[in-house]
């Protein structure tokens, strides 16, 4: 992990994450050391408050390390400027009080912030970006809508053109399927594959629907009960990590078919 | 997207301001036709000499201070509905004219209940310093919180339990105090344009271009509040020090408006919301300079209703400013179901 290859781009070191407080620390997760490259989809799995949402705040910069160092491009993130941050690193948020009234193309559009001049004038070149960004996502007939006429799926769609408008290496998001249907979880996952594969994009996204992570991400990042795995996803079924990523008594895991099954008779 | 698209608007909104201007000037208790209006403004020859010096003295120096109440105000009201991502939020929200009206109140009232002299400051001014320092105070505490309290929304609740906080305690001092001076209280209470002199008009007018600059200078920030703290955050905002520099903005505004006209109700949340409606954008670089007319244009409709042409009476401003700004909101409300940010 302390001698990252040339492709590396994000790396955790003995990183502990949880909340800052006196008199104690509350720890989620320690002892994550990641190594992740460009170009890269790698998902984040574990139960309900295993410290997904957590691990994704704290690689952002949005919430400080507990102990452990985050670094992105070789730099400590916590030594990076908020401005040049923001130009490596974009973040795709669910359930944040953003104003309904704007519309879909001046949503888009603040993506362009880290570029803009101070009173955030909108160039010829800004303006191509914000047009491919709305096209990649399939949300350029949606351009002249408020967002309180869109519907989740579209809104997620449109968060997502926000963050590719921001033209990062790293792009990180948080439960992005969640009020999707299945015919949209599965164009956001081809959306998402073709962003790190063809654009040569980072993507971390944390999610519920462990499946179809795993047919089609590179890496997946484990988290329970504090210990956190990080390997390819058939490296991940070999060892056994998702075996008893729930407890026995409910829920099974066939290493097969790749998928968890209920118990639910007696 | 495209800025020219907005251009008819202005223009609209430019000659609505210039004709509101007019009207204010040549309406009152006396009516002066508006050809010596403009001859009055423009160092021509007036067909009565007591008509210039009633425009020149009285009526111009109003009509700036409403100018710069309501564009104030209203910028304000802007700068907070983004700030807190709350419609309904305002202006005073942050205990300005609360702490205002304790400054106030300790001046007038607090002579017969706390048994102190304040006779070292009289008149006029004597009113404006108290203003000032007791919304400058309730600002310093505001400001002192806001940098240990990361929720915006937490510092909004914080705004409005000091303003309940500070009316008690006006409550209490009201309670011991003599007829003469509550009624000295009320008065400023409701409010006035009328009474600032051309000084006075000087000095709010360097606290308004102050308040603007800082705006303008936040512009750029405004616009990413509107997705909130975190995504804000990530787009490079330094976000506690552009959350200080509009709260200062705020302040500067709604502050030193309060301390020269009183505390005006209604005009900042009103006049965004108004805006709005006819300018279909969330850009601040496009919602300020027309919510600065907006307001320029709402308030000196609301002072030339309140001075009742034709006759001697004034009616006081805060409850004009009351009774336009408030039906507002509601036919909003009724409309449109929901208030938009």
């Amino acid at each position: 992990m302390n001698n990252p290859s040339s492709h590396s781009i994000l790396q955790t070191t003995d990183l502990s994450i949880g909340y800052l407080a006196s008199p104690v620390n509350t720890v989620i997760a320690s002892d994550i050391n990641l190594d992740i490259n460009k170009g890269e989809l790698v998902g984040i799995v574990g139960i309900n408050g295993a410290g997904k949402s957590t691990l994704l705040r704290t690689l952002s910069g949005l919430q400080p390390t507990v102990s452990g160092e985050v670094t992105l491009s070789r730099k400590q993130i916590k030594t990076i400027s908020p401005s040049l941050l923001a130009q490596q690193l974009s973040v795709v948020l669910t359930n944040q009080p953003i104003s309904k009234n704007l519309s879909v193309v001046e949503l888009v559009a603040l993506g362009r912030q880290p570029y803009t001049n101070w009173l955030g004038t909108i160039s010829d070149t800004d303006r191509e970006v914000i047009i491919e960004a709305l096209k990649n996502t399939e949300t350029f007939t949606l351009k002249d809508k408020k967002c309180y006429e869109l519907s989740d799926g579209q809104l997620q769609r449109v968060l997502i053109a926000r963050a590719l408008a921001q033209n990062t290496d790293v792009i990180l998001l948080d439960e992005p399927m969640t009020h999707l249907d299945l015919h949209h979880k599965a164009s956001l996952l081809k959306l998402l594959t073709s962003i790190a594969h063809t654009h040569g994009k980072t993507i971390l996204f944390s999610t519920h629907d462990i499946p179809y992570a795993l047919n089609a991400c590179d890496k997946m990042i484990v988290m329970k009960s504090g210990t956190t795995h990080f390997d390819t996803p058939s490296s991940l079924i070999s060892d056994g990590v998702f075996d008893t990523l729930f407890p026995a008594d409910n829920v099974g895991f066939d290493r097969e078919k790749r998928i968890f099954f209920l118990k639910l008779s007696p | 997207m495209n800025n020219n698209s907005y251009i008819p608007t202005f223009l609209i909104l430019t000659l609505v301001l210039l004709v509101c201007v007019l009207a204010n000037l040549s309406l009152g208790s006396v009516a002066i036709p508006i050809k010596d209006v403009v001859a009055s403004l423009t160092g021509s020859e007036v067909s009565k000499s007591s008509w210039e010096f009633i425009i020149v003295d009285y009526r111009l120096p109003k009509a700036i201070t409403a100018i710069i109440a309501g564009s104030g105000l209203a910028v304000s009201g802007l700068l907070m509905q983004t700030l807190f991502r709350n419609p309904l939020a305002g202006p005073f929200v942050l205990g300005i004219s609360s702490g205002a009206s304790l400054g106030v109140a300790l001046y007038i009232l607090g002579g017969t209940a706390l048994g102190l002299s304040t006779a070292l400051l009289s008149g006029k001014w004597g009113l404006i310093i108290a203003a000032s320092a007791g919304s400058f105070l309730v600002l310093l505490m505001v400001i002192g919180v806001s940098t240990r309290v990361k929720d915006t929304m937490a510092l909004l609740i914080i705004g409005l339990m000091v303003g309940s906080l500070t009316s008690a305690v006006v409550s209490v001092l009201a309670y011991f105090s003599k007829a003469e001076e509550l009624q000295r209280f009320v008065f400023w209470s409701f409010g006035s344009l009328g009474d600032l002199s051309w000084n006075g008009v000087g000095i709010l007018t360097l606290c308004f271009a102050a308040g603007l600059v800082l705006s303008i200078a936040s512009l750029k920030s405004l616009d990413s509040f509107l997705l909130g703290d975190a995504y804000a955050k990530t787009l490079g905002t330094r976000f506690s020090h552009s959350r200080l520099v509009i709260i200062i903005a705020t302040s500067l505004l709604a502050g030193s408006i309060t301390a020269f006209a009183g505390p005006i109700a209604f005009i900042g949340l009103a006049v965004p919301h108004l805006i709005r409606q006819v300018i279909k954008t969330t850009r601040h670089i496009i919602l300020l300079p027309a919510v600065i007319m907006g307001g320029a244009i709402l308030m000196l409709i609301c002072d030339t209703i309140a001075q009742v042409p034709f006759s001697e009476i004034t009616l006081p401003i805060n409850a004009i400013s009351a009774m336009v700004g408030a039906p507002v909101v509601i036919w909003l409300l009724v409309r449109k179901k929901k208030l938009l940010f």
